[in-house]
């Protein structure tokens, strides 16, 4: 079946990237590293991309940094929630990569196993962030998992998703997989200044996978955790400008918001 | 010569003129236990004592209105009686399973379930707005913001000062790692090795530090997570106690004399503190609601609007309905229970006064019976099912806490029951110490007649039926002495005098009368003998038919006419039944057939060995009675019972052995002792009834009679046809003393007495027993030689047989 709304993973008419209903499903792109998180963001990003009739790209970066960094003699790696150091070798973390590849290989085959759906896993080397912002175009939806330390010191959001969310060039949604996809309204905050997009600005294909929208009335970033705390469906949509001013309040806010964010540039 | 009984002697008439009313409507109501003082006086101990084991049990016969008996006499006491408390059960938060008692003065529970009510709406608006207010939310962010940094701060010095010596923090993907920096990248490994030693040493040595940092600082995320729950937790409760300290307080202070209301209130504060997050999760372990129902109490007895001490009737005394129950509901196919399920048993509605049960449903209900022991004995009430208390079920339930006893129990049942009780339940005497007899039957004198009046008054006006006039109550007494079966006594059944004058009140309705009289009296108790006559009849058609064989005329030797009672349910109906008896030479037996064929019982057997014994010291005193004779009772297949046809078994004999015949016209009945002497029987009226019936229907009366004994006479009271018939001379009833004077109306012979020569007189009944029985023992005694004389010796040692002649 071909994509009901191809079009090039750069728009004809630049401006349409920064934001408003011109943008439309290309390609839904999801970062793979074979973590639980990652995992869920790939089911949801195939369901996207299945309904959306569009191109999955699933990339998996082989973190060069990492690597090169077992080189040292007195390299260690400190668990993030033991505190436990130990010793690993440049070897053991090849390996470890080589493994993940194909890990994310399979996961990939199954998750879009039984689908007419166009599909691509992308391996390259660097460093993640850069990697994924090179890939993105507008028009495209970048699937993240809500990454990072779950366990007895809370959930947080992972450095890289952190950077994507406010660098993509492309709309970004963070998956928690704890949470399950469930319909409901999309939730868009009330803007008092006019140098922000306009409400009526969601793109026209997330706002089809949502019952209606909801407008919330939120000040800052405590009062709008206030109104969330009890929101099951749904997902919020954010203009980036605004997430940016919402993380300089309270950095850890977007790590405990209950729904799904949708970030559009 | 034995004279005929009067009509008046048959039937004793109430006299009218004693009567000072009118109508009953006059009369004042009496208390219906009047004519049971002893029962009254048992009531009244009973029910005064308060000690253990002082229970009552009411013993009387089933046609007395028992029910009503007690349950006026319990009210009328019971109204001056102190009411007792509510009873409510509370939830108990140190242990769910067991509901706690909370006791209260009467009316308060009800009051305290409407403020607790109030409490909980109170609390449930008040405790949400307190989590929903900025002070809280800003207090919590303020909280969850604060840790938030001490935790990013932990890993970011670490990583700002590694970057001070020239470190770089690198995130793996499963934690961190120490690599050497190079400007704002990490140094190459090559790089680090073409470094001087000297640097090399310093940037390990420190990385080792770092690393040592990193991991304190990660470990110490715990204890800071767990900070922040206790702060948040202090805040909480911080929170709730503005929040519900002040309506708890205002309600201490209303209840401050309940110590168990107070206890119950700082039970909630403690619980509503301990489980705040009830309140502020999505999805708590226990929800606000179940909190919240946790502060309700469940009224178990409520006595707000009693007037006195409770007097209950338990109809269906079952387990359950005694001690209570504990209900579930079906929630996704599982059964559930709380303490608000436990519902209240009549023991718990009867605490603090009466509770009056029929004995015979106590013991046909499982397990009612040792339920009712149990309690009685632990002075408590435990709420528990049977399966429970009997170990047959073990899943989880409640085990609400047992509740003090302080109740009267009432048992009514028949003297059978009791006496039963008595001899088979050892504890049956330690838990009711007290009977309350009934009297079947009242004295009949005018005294009691008057009284009896007033006791027909009360029954009618409380049953809302016409009144009686002065001829209608003397019809009731006459009918309640009848019922008694004797002159000289009134039957104190209230069910069967209330019965009639239901019927009676009937009659004169359809009658179009406002009054009751003796008629309709008279119509209800024959239309009463009409409805349940008809195996009478037909059994009475059998006589007619001459399929039953009676004589009721002419002479016939060796046969007499019995009287037979047939007792079928309430009623009970007199029947002849015609005796026979052989005699000839002999042993000196009297076979009684129905002994030998087993269709007599043990009593009759006993009055036929009596009968015998008495007829051989009477005419054999000095030597051997060579008779050998048999008696029957023909035509019967159901089986003999009784002594009441011994005078009529020996007269029969008599005229056996005698050969002289008997009067047909006269049924017999009576008992015998070995002298001679006629003794009382029962059912003297069914039976002269019952001959009447059945002579008068063969044909005309021409003067048959009854020969009774004389101790019945004042048991008579014949009803009103035979009666007309014994005013008329067509019928007639004998009273007799000894069993001679029925063989003197029975042959029409003089008895005759032993002259001076030891004989008796010419012609009379002795003389001619006396022959005959010479005559037995001389052929006794020819047989006997001649047999030896056949047989030698050896023949004598063989038994006679009683065909030998």
């Amino acid at each position: 079946m071909p994509p009901d709304e191809a079009r090039p993973p750069l728009g004809d008419d630049p401006s349409a990237s920064s934001a408003g209903k011109a943008v439309r499903v290309v390609r839904v792109l999801t970062l793979l590293d074979a973590s639980r998180h990652s995992l869920a963001a790939l089911a949801a990003a195939v369901e996207l991309a299945a309904a959306r009739h569009a191109e999955l790209v699933a990339l998996f970066v082989e973190d060069q940094e990492i690597v090169s960094s077992a080189g040292f003699p007195f390299a260690r790696e400190i668990g993030a929630v033991s505190g436990r150091a130990r010793r690993r070798s440049r070897d053991d973390l090849l390996v470890g990569q080589a493994r993940q590849a194909r890990r994310v290989t399979e996961a990939l085959e199954a998750a879009v196993a039984g689908r007419e759906l166009r599909h691509e896993l992308r391996i390259s080397r660097g460093a993640i962030v850069s990697e994924a912002q090179a890939l993105a175009g507008p028009g495209d939806v970048l699937m993240l998992g809500k990454a990072g330390f779950s366990g007895h010191w809370g959930v947080r959001l992972g450095s890289t998703s952190r950077a994507l969310m406010l660098e993509a060039p492309c709309t970004v949604i963070i998956w928690d997989e704890r949470l399950p996809l469930a319909h409901g309204p999309l939730r868009t905050l009330a803007e008092t200044d006019a140098q922000e997009p306009s409400l009526m600005e969601v793109p026209e294909a997330l706002a089809r996978l949502f019952e209606g929208e909801e407008v919330l009335e939120a000040s800052d970033a405590r009062d709008l955790e206030h109104r969330l705390r009890r929101a099951t469906s749904g997902a919020l949509l954010l203009h980036r400008p605004r997430l940016a001013r919402l993380a300089e309040q309270d950095p850890d806010l977007l790590a405990r918001l209950p729904i799904p964010l949708i970030v559009v540039p | 010569m034995v004279e005929p009984l009067d009509v008046t002697q048959v039937y004793r008439r109430c006299d009218i003129e004693a009567f000072a009313f009118e109508i009953t409507s006059e009369l004042e109501s009496l208390d219906l236990l009047s004519g049971h003082e002893r029962a009254r006086d048992a009531l009244s101990f009973g029910t005064a004592m308060r000690s253990d084991g002082f229970n009552l049990f009411v013993l009387g016969a089933p046609g007395h209105d028992r029910q009503s008996l007690v349950g006026r006499f319990l009210a009328e006491l019971a109204k001056r009686g102190p009411v007792p408390g509510d009873w409510c059960y509370r939830y108990n938060f140190d242990d769910p399973a067991a509901p706690l008692v909370l006791s209260l003065p009467a009316g308060m529970g009800r009051t305290l379930r409407e403020d607790l009510d109030g409490l909980i709406e109170e609390l449930s608006s008040a405790i949400p707005a307190v989590f929903e207010s900025e002070e809280y939310q800003n207090r919590l962010h303020e909280l969850k913001q604060a840790m938030g940094e001490r935790q990013r701060d932990a890993v970011e010095n670490v990583r700002g000062e590694a970057r001070e010596h020239g470190i770089l923090l690198l995130s793996t993907p499963n934690g961190f790692t120490f690599a050497p920096a190079d400007g704002d990248t990490m140094m190459a490994p090559e790089a680090f090795e073409a470094l001087p030693a000297e640097e090399r040493e310093r940037i390990e040595h420190k990385v080792e530090e770092l690393q040592r940092t990193l991991t304190q600082a990660i470990r110490q995320m715990p204890r800071l997570a767990k900070q922040l729950r206790e702060q948040a937790s202090a805040l909480n409760e911080e929170m709730l106690e503005s929040a519900i300290d002040a309506p708890l307080d205002e309600f201490k202070e209303r209840y401050a004399a309940q110590q168990g209301v107070i206890t119950h209130l700082e039970a909630i504060r403690e619980a509503i503190l301990f489980n705040a997050e009830s309140f502020i999760e999505e999805d708590p372990d226990i929800p606000a609601e179940a909190l919240y129902s946790r502060i309700q109490i469940n009224l178990l007895v409520d006595n707000a609007e009693a007037k006195g001490a409770p007097v209950i009737h338990q109809d269906l005394p079952s387990h359950q309905h005694l001690v209570g129950r504990i209900e579930h509901h079906v929630h996704n196919g599982t059964l559930l229970t709380d303490f608000l399920l436990i519902r209240a048993g009549a023991l718990h509605r009867a605490n603090g006064g009466y509770l009056v049960l029929d004995v015979r449903d106590v013991l046909t209900q499982p397990g009612a019976w040792e339920t009712l022991k149990r309690v009685l004995r632990a002075g408590e009430i435990r709420t528990e099912s049977l399966e429970q208390a009997y170990g047959l079920i073990s899943t989880v339930t409640l085990e609400p806490q047992p509740i003090p006893l302080d109740v009267k129990i009432v048992l009514l049942g028949d003297r059978l029951l009791y006496y039963l009780l008595c001899e088979h339940d050892p504890e049956f005497l330690e838990l009711f110490k007290v009977q309350a007899d009934l009297e079947d039957e009242l004295d009949r004198d005018r005294e009691h007649e008057a009284f009896y009046a007033r006791m027909v008054a009360t029954l009618v006006r409380t049953a809302a039926l016409r009144p009686l006039g002065r001829e209608g109550v003397a019809a009731v007494i006459e009918r309640a002495s009848r019922l008694a079966g004797d002159q000289r006594k009134l039957t104190a059944r209230h069910r069967d005098l209330h019965d009639l004058l239901l019927e009676a009140d009937h009659w004169a309705g359809e009658a179009g009368d406002r009054v009751i009289d003796r008629a309709h009296v008279e119509k209800a108790v024959a239309q009463q003998f009409w409805r349940a006559g008809r195996i009478r009849e037909r059994s009475h058609e059998l006589f007619t038919r001459g399929t039953l064989m009676v004589a009721t005329e002419g002479h016939v030797v060796g046969q007499v006419n019995g009287l037979a009672v047939m007792q079928l349910g309430e009623s009970a109906f007199g029947q002849p039944t015609r005796i026979t008896a052989t005699a000839r030479p002999g042993e000196g037996r009297v076979v009684d057939i129905e002994r030998e064929a087993r269709t007599g019982g043990r009593i009759h057997a006993k009055a036929v060995m009596i009968l015998s014994r008495y007829l051989a010291s009477r005419y054999a005193a000095l030597e051997p009675l060579s008779l050998s004779a048999s008696l029957a009772f023909e035509q019967s297949y159901g089986g003999v019972e009784g002594d009441s046809a011994s005078v009529a078994e020996a007269c029969v004999l008599v005229s056996a052995i005698a050969g002289v015949g008997l009067d047909q016209a006269f049924a017999v009945t009576g008992s015998i002792d070995q002298h001679g002497s006629v003794q009382a029987v029962g059912g003297v009226n069914e039976k002269i009834e019952g001959f009447f019936d059945v002579c008068r229907s063969r044909g005309t009366l021409s003067g048959q009679a009854v020969i009774l004994p004389r101790t019945n006479v004042g048991h008579l009271m014949l009803n009103g046809e035979v009666r007309e018939a014994i005013e008329q001379g067509r019928f007639r009833v004998f009273a007799i003393s000894r069993v001679d004077e029925a063989l003197s109306l029975l042959t029409g012979l003089p008895i005759g007495e032993l002259d001076a020569r030891g004989r008796f007189p010419e012609g009379s009944l002795e003389a001619r027993v006396a022959e005959r029985l010479a005559q037995f023992r001389e052929a006794v005694t020819h047989a006997r030689r001649a047999e030896r004389g056949l047989n030698g010796e050896a023949a004598e040692e063989k038994e006679e047989d009683d065909d030998a002649p």
